[in-house]
């Protein structure tokens, strides 16, 4: 069952192309729920016995060279797969479209973000990682602002040239498997299990890291990000910053963390460097920008910084905080994007000082936007607290002094997070030419799509152990790898020897 | 005199190619028409029952012909199929060629004769003569349209700078039988082998003669000057052709070459190819940059590919004869579509080769603009297309032949290369401010190869395994004696 929540997106983007254009949308939405409940059903599979993959399907593909389509799920991935497919969904059918290759797009930019997260081979993770980038791509240099151009091709070449490193990063892994094993092999579980030279490590995970770092965003890698999220249409940066940014998140603990475990300890101070100064950043400059919708873009880039320092601590509890946060900013910034989208869709601009007066003249929009803002700033009682609570403990335990500064940025996301609002519901709109401004209010149909973001943001308020209990074996098993080696190898062979 | 014995089945293609060249003429002469597409269609016929007789020749012994001298083995059969797709190519791209008529389809047919003699000549002489009868009939396609200045100017080039190194090729051929005392392949790796009378000034001096002669054909750096002009002068289904019949052929003597003939002398060859491979690949990627017409980045993009295969052929195992084989099919199929979209586009004047044509083409011609976007993309070797796993095998062999040095050349290029596969997709999807040129509607043949491209890049992106195991079969006929 399991490939087939990664073939029933691309099945139906085929679909489309077949049916007239005037169904597309809804076929897509259909496709895209169905795809979640799919994943509803698959729930009881991704808990199997021990730490590993609950489900894994592991198919020769390119035997020669020691390539197998295999695909996992666990508790970790699981997690991801229900974001992914939720935030499609509502995303996908948000805003009517020009043409119906823009669903045939975004089911297959749906499609292989789900094939990341599925992947337990490093070949299809990679030929995924890539896919990815190209409907992505296309979807905002065909449907973007007016600069879309420009954003699109610096998103390409962001993406890709990093990636170029990765590939060389999995190639000599694949040959190391190799000589050691006798055959080459692009298992994640197999190549975790190899013993490599730490020299060979850092230059390993250098690679990875910077494919994923650039992808997250983090400082100083993060100056595609602007421009992409600015100029996509709301929907796509959704998809972006809700998503796709968790890829890389996902890939720092699937693949990073378990494979060069030692490279791991010792760029951690690095990546926590970079984490911080992402979640300072990130929080000024969201304090001062004009445009709406980068506010929303640079507290992402603060609140992923602060899951990378999470990751960066190593600890179990660091990384329990990182996926509940993954999983919890996957829904509260699709929220935030997409009610804003319809914001600047209603009134015609994204900037602050034009904005203003929503709360009289849309009062429902007003509402579901304060939710998502209230989320976002970390409100207890919704979803945003726990995962931040969560995270401050793990780093606090590992690093005290990285949780002092990355305190800071939760002060800080409350003032802008509350100043967005203020600038977009309070006051009184300045006029705007051309603008549609008479009926900002949200229609029924887009409260129906929006309820089970709002709902979630709700329920993993109250109950994040839903989240936690899932991912905990899995989550075991990769702090276990990074911790094992910290005891020098004897233990890990001793642990074998247990077992 | 003795004249050989000459074994049918070891040149059955060529036969068959030969014999469909003279129906052709012959039929034309019958022909009111002088340019009915049923002659394209005729030599299309004969390179489809030309690639038929392949797998048939695959299952049976090596044939062996004219006293040995050309081998229909594993290795030349994988690499005629190569050669014959793009011949088919050729022809089906040809259907607007109006001065084509019967000696196009004829030329076209006979190059292809000698880029499978090329590949299955095992002897000196039949390597020389493999190279001519593919070079002369080139030269006349790069100046198919007469009334153009560029195809003139194309011809032309071609024309020099091709003799010189064929007769550069034919001394360094003559150095290499001074050397050794053989013709034979095989009867020069035993010569060198058991080190009896060879002398080591004329080996030097053979090498790197003939590595410079196939360099002209293969456009290494610095031997490649001629192809950004003879690219884009001659008509768009000849390069298509050209780009990818001649790469096929020239690596298949190559890799035969240096494999078969002269692993002892690896100590003279390896360095060198590996500096020029280096070279190639980031002067190429690098020219590309700075063009505006398609023809002539795909051509520097071609110059760049050429430096991937060099690493394959340095690599010096039987993986990396393998992965330059797939690499060969890949190139085949991405190429070749590339070309045919741009020659789907293009009217006589070769207007469907400039970079403003192809803004805003995704909303006027969607199916040829995708095609387009996909071939690129396989170029820039991105998966799931089949340029990412030829890339991937090259890579592999290098590592695992310990060139990590060479494999990060091959990335820093992919990464430079980026930039101009992925310009023309923006183009493609920008929404056209200006009214375009108005391409003039496809030939169903063209379209018809575009498709079978896009399939097989597709299929091979998703399925490489179909091929390897054969490929990596081929490869073992260079290491199995």
């Amino acid at each position: 069952m399991l490939e087939v929540v990664f073939f029933l997106p691309v099945l139906g983007a085929l679909l489309l192309l077949l049916l007239p254009a005037k169904a597309a949308r809804w076929t897509a939405f259909g496709v895209a729920v169905l795809t979640f409940l799919l994943t509803l059903y698959l729930i009881p599979a991704a808990y199997g016995h021990g730490t590993g993959y609950g489900t894994l399907i592991s198919v020769p593909w390119i035997s020669a060279w020691g390539v197998n389509w295999a695909l996992g799920l666990d508790g970790l991935a699981l997690v991801l797969l229900i974001l992914t497919t939720v935030v499609s969904a509502v995303a996908i059918a948000w805003t009517p479209a020009r043409d119906r290759t823009y669903y045939v797009l975004f089911l297959l930019l749906e499609a292989t973000a789900i094939g990341v997260f599925l992947a337990a081979d490093l070949f299809v993770f990679y030929v995924f990682w890539e896919a990815m980038i190209i409907p992505a791509y296309i979807l905002i240099a065909s449907y973007g602002g007016p600069r879309r151009q420009r954003a699109a091709i610096k998103f390409l070449i962001y993406s890709l040239v990093p990636s170029l490193l990765m590939l060389a990063a999995v190639v000599v892994l694949g040959y190391e498997a190799f000589l050691q094993l006798g055959h080459w092999s692009f298992s994640i579980a197999t190549l975790s299990h190899l013993s490599l030279p730490v020299s060979m490590q850092m230059w390993l995970f250098a690679a990875f890291a910077l494919a994923f770092l650039v992808k997250i965003p983090t400082f100083p890698f993060h100056s595609w990000m602007p421009e992409a999220y600015a100029e996509a249409p709301a929907p796509v940066t959704t998809m972006l910053s809700s998503v796709l940014s968790k890829t890389a998140l996902y890939a720092f603990l699937r693949i990073a963390l378990p494979i060069m475990p030692t490279a791991a300890q010792r760029f951690a101070p690095v990546l926590g460097v970079l984490a911080l100064i992402s979640i300072l950043y990130g929080a000024f400059v969201a304090l001062a920008q004009r445009d709406g919708k980068l506010v929303i873009g640079y507290s992402s880039l603060s609140h992923l910084g602060l899951v990378l320092l999470g990751i960066a601590a190593l600890s179990y509890t660091g990384l329990q905080g990182a996926v509940l946060q993954m999983f919890n900013h996957g829904i509260y910034a699709a929220g935030l994007f997409l009610l804003f989208g319809l914001v600047e869709e209603r009134l015609g601009t994204r900037d602050l000082e034009a904005l203003g007066g929503l709360e009289a003249r849309g009062p429902i929009l007003a509402g579901l936007f304060l939710i998502a803002v209230l989320t976002g700033l970390g409100l207890p009682g919704l979803q945003g607290f726990a995962g931040e609570l969560t995270l401050l403990t793990g780093i606090y335990m590992a690093h005290a002094a990285w949780a002092w500064i990355a305190v800071i940025s939760v002060i800080l996301s409350a003032a802008y997070f509350i100043r967005l609002f203020q600038k977009v519901a309070h006051g009184t709109p300045r006029a705007v030419d051309g603008a549609p401004g008479d009926r900002p209010e949200i229609k029924g149909g887009q409260i129906a799509l929006i309820a089970p973001l709002i709902l979630a943001m709700v329920f993993f308020g109250l109950y994040p152990a839903a989240i936690t209990k899932t991912i905990g074996p899995a989550l075991t098993h990769v702090s276990q790898s990074v911790r094992t080696t910290a005891q020098g190898p004897s233990a890990v062979t001793s642990e074998v020897q247990v077992k | 005199m003795n004249f050989p014995v000459i074994n049918p089945l070891g040149v059955l293609p060529e036969i068959v190619l030969l014999v469909t060249s003279v129906l052709v003429l012959l039929i034309a002469l019958f022909l009111r028409e002088k340019h009915s597409p049923w002659l394209n269609y005729l030599g299309a016929l004969g390179v489809l029952v030309a690639l038929g007789t392949l797998p048939v020749l695959w299952q049976g012994p090596v044939q062996a012909s004219f006293g040995g001298a050309i081998v229909a083995d594993h290795f030349s059969l994988a690499m005629d199929t190569a050669i014959l797709i793009s011949a088919l190519a050729g022809l089906l791209l040809g259907m607007r060629e109006v001065e084509a008529g019967s000696d196009y389809v004829a030329l076209v047919l006979w190059a292809a004769i000698g880029m499978i003699v090329l590949t299955s000549a095992v002897e000196l002489l039949s390597i020389f003569l493999g190279l001519e009868v593919l070079s002369l009939p080139l030269y006349i396609l790069s100046g198919f349209r007469r009334h153009r200045e560029k195809s003139g100017e194309a011809a032309m080039k071609y024309l020099l700078i091709g003799a010189f190194s064929s007769g550069i090729f034919l001394y360094g051929l003559a150095f290499l039988y001074g050397a050794t005392g053989s013709v034979t392949l095989e009867g020069i790796q035993t010569a060198l082998l058991q080190n009896v009378g060879t002398q080591p000034l004329y080996l030097e001096l053979g090498t790197g003669l003939v590595m410079a002669g196939l360099a002209f054909k293969l456009a290494l750096v610095p031997f490649q000057n001629w192809v950004p002009d003879v690219y884009e002068g001659a008509p768009t289904p000849v390069t298509a052709f050209m780009s990818v019949g001649t790469k096929a052929a020239a690596f298949g003597v190559l890799a035969r070459l240096l494999t078969v003939a002269l692993p002892a002398a690896l100590v003279h060859w390896q360095p060198v190819l590996s500096f020029i491979a280096v070279l190639t690949l980031l002067y190429g990627n690098l020219a590309a940059l700075r063009q505006t017409n398609m023809k002539r980045m795909l051509a520097y993009s071609g110059i760049a590919q050429a430096g991937y295969l060099v690493v394959a052929i340095v690599a010096n195992s039987q993986t990396g004869i393998g992965a330059g084989m797939f690499y060969i099919v890949a190139y085949a199929f991405m190429n070749l579509g590339a070309f045919a979209v741009v020659a789907a586009l293009s009217g006589e004047n070769e207007e469907g080769a400039e970079l403003p044509a192809y803004r805003g083409l995704f909303y006027r011609r969607p199916w040829l603009a995708t095609a387009m976007s996909f071939f690129l993309l396989s170029l820039a070797s991105i998966p799931p297309l089949v340029g990412f796993p030829g890339k991937f095998y090259i890579l592999r062999a290098a590592v695992a032949s310990g060139g990590l040095l060479l494999a990060i050349a091959i990335l820093v290029g992919t990464m430079i290369s980026l930039y101009y596969y992925l310009r023309p997709i923006a183009y493609m999807f920008q929404h056209a401010e200006a009214e375009a040129p108005v391409a003039p509607k496809a030939h169903w043949a063209q379209q018809f190869a575009v498709g079978a491209m896009l399939v097989g890049t597709l299929v091979l992106g998703l399925l490489p395994s179909l091929v390897t195991t054969v490929l990596q079969h081929a490869a073992h006929a260079l290491y199995g004696l």
